[in-house]
């Protein structure tokens, strides 16, 4: 018997770590992987509530599997797979900036067309990319976290830009 | 070149490219698509859209959640001691009750503050009812009406209105519940909406809509409610709205003649005259309008 039985989580400060590290991750994974429609909070929240009844089961190093595979069933139950389509926020131009109205308007274009461009993209090449550029986690740390290697998720984001360039192509020219 | 264009583009996908072939990168041609594109990727960040719970509201919901699943355990037990509890608040509630009620009139506003502090700007014709002795216990505000809250750094409590209810963490926002509309305006932090089923959670600049049971989100380029420095603005609101909120500001009776009053209007008016307003919600509407003696308005469609 290892001793890794023995730390189980159930003691609050430790299931809080657990929380802290990995509530986050977790609800964006789901976010980029199935959109905003299988409500990633709620998932988010009833995983940590199973995990939490179970937590004299699940050790510290397998909470993070334990997590991931409970809510990723949760919404495969919940939802029947559609396309996913996340919602953009157009940053706001500085109020001191010289930018034209033509130019808000292109780039909303350009967003919309973006927004599309990433529904087409495969869950994995979309989770690993807007990991990596969106929430500026490292290509390691991705990897860490999705359980595959450094690799992989290289080769993930690079296939991900590779086909929205692809969709994207038109607007190069502007 | 050294490298093909191809394994540039992978290594710097990868922030690895090296200064020499940061300089060839920058010469591709599509050089810039290529950077518009990774930064185009933050607009879609998780967190403008939907965000976790801290651990202590987890805490909360895990606590109604283990209760549910336990009850059929020992129901007498919970049965006996709600009743208890339930004797015991109503006998608390009859020995003190200290609710502290703010109304206003017709074209008042009124300033106060709640007991955290938090300051509450009142508009015209409209209440809010709180409990100072549970209020440590039970922060809740009653609102009828349209109120802007500025809240304390840190402090939080729900405001409960007919269509809905807003939770605060330490913000600043506008709640407005009238008739069949609701709607709730963030300027500051963040504030979370229940209403007919829906859970939102707005940011500085969002805006809440519930107009005749049909939910939007928008955004607002306010600081602050324009009521508070007397005007009133709208968008896209339904004319018998528009209306409501003019005979709340000023002392004066509207009559309708053929205007269809679900029409949606955007614009707004001043407080402090009312010719000036009248010329201002009738002229792009294409109405006229008549003051008649004895604080009474028609407005009529152009038509008759």
């Amino acid at each position: 018997m290892s001793k890794e039985l023995h730390e189980h989580i159930c003691s609050e400060s430790v299931f809080e770590g657990v929380y802290n590290k990995y509530a986050k991750d977790l609800h964006d994974f789901l976010y980029y992987k199935y959109g905003a429609e299988s409500n990633p909070n709620d998932i988010t929240q009833d995983a940590f509530v199973k995990l939490w009844d179970n937590c004299k089961n699940v050790s510290f190093s397998k909470a993070k599997s334990y997590l991931f595979t409970v809510a990723n069933n949760m919404v495969l139950n919940a939802i029947k797979h559609k396309k996913v389509v996340l919602k953009f926020q157009q940053t706001k131009p500085k109020s001191s900036t010289t930018e034209t109205p033509e130019h808000v308007l292109e780039q909303k274009e350009f967003l919309k067309r973006y927004q599309v461009a990433l529904s087409k993209l495969t869950e994995d090449q979309r989770v690993a990319f807007l990991m990596n550029k969106a929430e500026g986690k490292k290509h390691a740390e991705i990897a860490e976290f999705l359980g595959v290697t450094r690799k992989v998720v290289e080769y993930r984001i690079y296939t991900a830009f590779d086909k929205l360039k692809q969709e994207l192509g038109d607007f190069k020219l502007k | 070149m050294a490298v093909d264009k191809d394994q540039l583009i992978e290594k710097w996908l990868r922030d690895d490219l090296s200064e020499s072939e940061k300089l060839a990168f920058s010469q591709l041609e599509d050089a810039d698509f290529n950077e518009k594109i990774v930064e185009a990727a933050k607009a879609f960040r998780a967190s403008n859209q939907s965000k976790t719970e801290s651990f202590q509201s987890f805490k909360d919901a895990y606590a109604v959640k283990s209760n549910k699943k336990t009850f059929r355990l020992n129901t007498f037990l919970k049965i006996a001691g709600v009743f208890v509890v339930g004797i015991g608040l109503y006998l608390l509630t009859l020995i003190s009750n200290g609710d502290t009620t703010f109304e206003t009139s017709i074209a008042e506003k009124l300033n106060f503050k709640l007991p955290d502090n938090s300051e509450v700007a009142l508009n015209a014709q409209s209440q809010v009812t709180f409990n100072e002795n549970t209020w440590n216990d039970k922060r809740l505000v009653n609102l009828i009406g349209e109120a802007y809250f500025k809240v304390e750094k840190g402090a939080t409590f729900d405001v409960l209105t007919e269509s809905g209810t807003v939770t605060v963490v330490g913000t600043e926002f506008n709640v407005k519940q009238r008739n069949k509309m609701f709607l709730v305006e963030c300027f500051e932090g963040k504030v979370r909406v229940l209403a007919s089923g829906e859970d939102e959670l707005l940011e500085a600049g969002d805006s809440f809509r519930l107009i005749n049971g049909e939910i939007s989100k928008d955004t607002t380029v306010n600081t602050q409610p324009d009521w508070t420095t007397n005007k009133s603005n709208f968008e896209r609101i339904p004319f018998s709205e528009v209306i409501d909120e003019l005979e709340r500001q000023y002392e004066i009776e509207i009559r309708l003649q053929d205007v269809e009053n679900s029409r949606l209007f955007t614009g707004g008016f001043p407080h402090e005259n009312i010719e000036s307003a009248l010329i201002a919600i009738t002229k792009p509407m294409n109405l006229t309008y008549k003051i008649l003696e004895t604080n009474q308005v028609v407005i009529h469609g152009q038509d008759q």
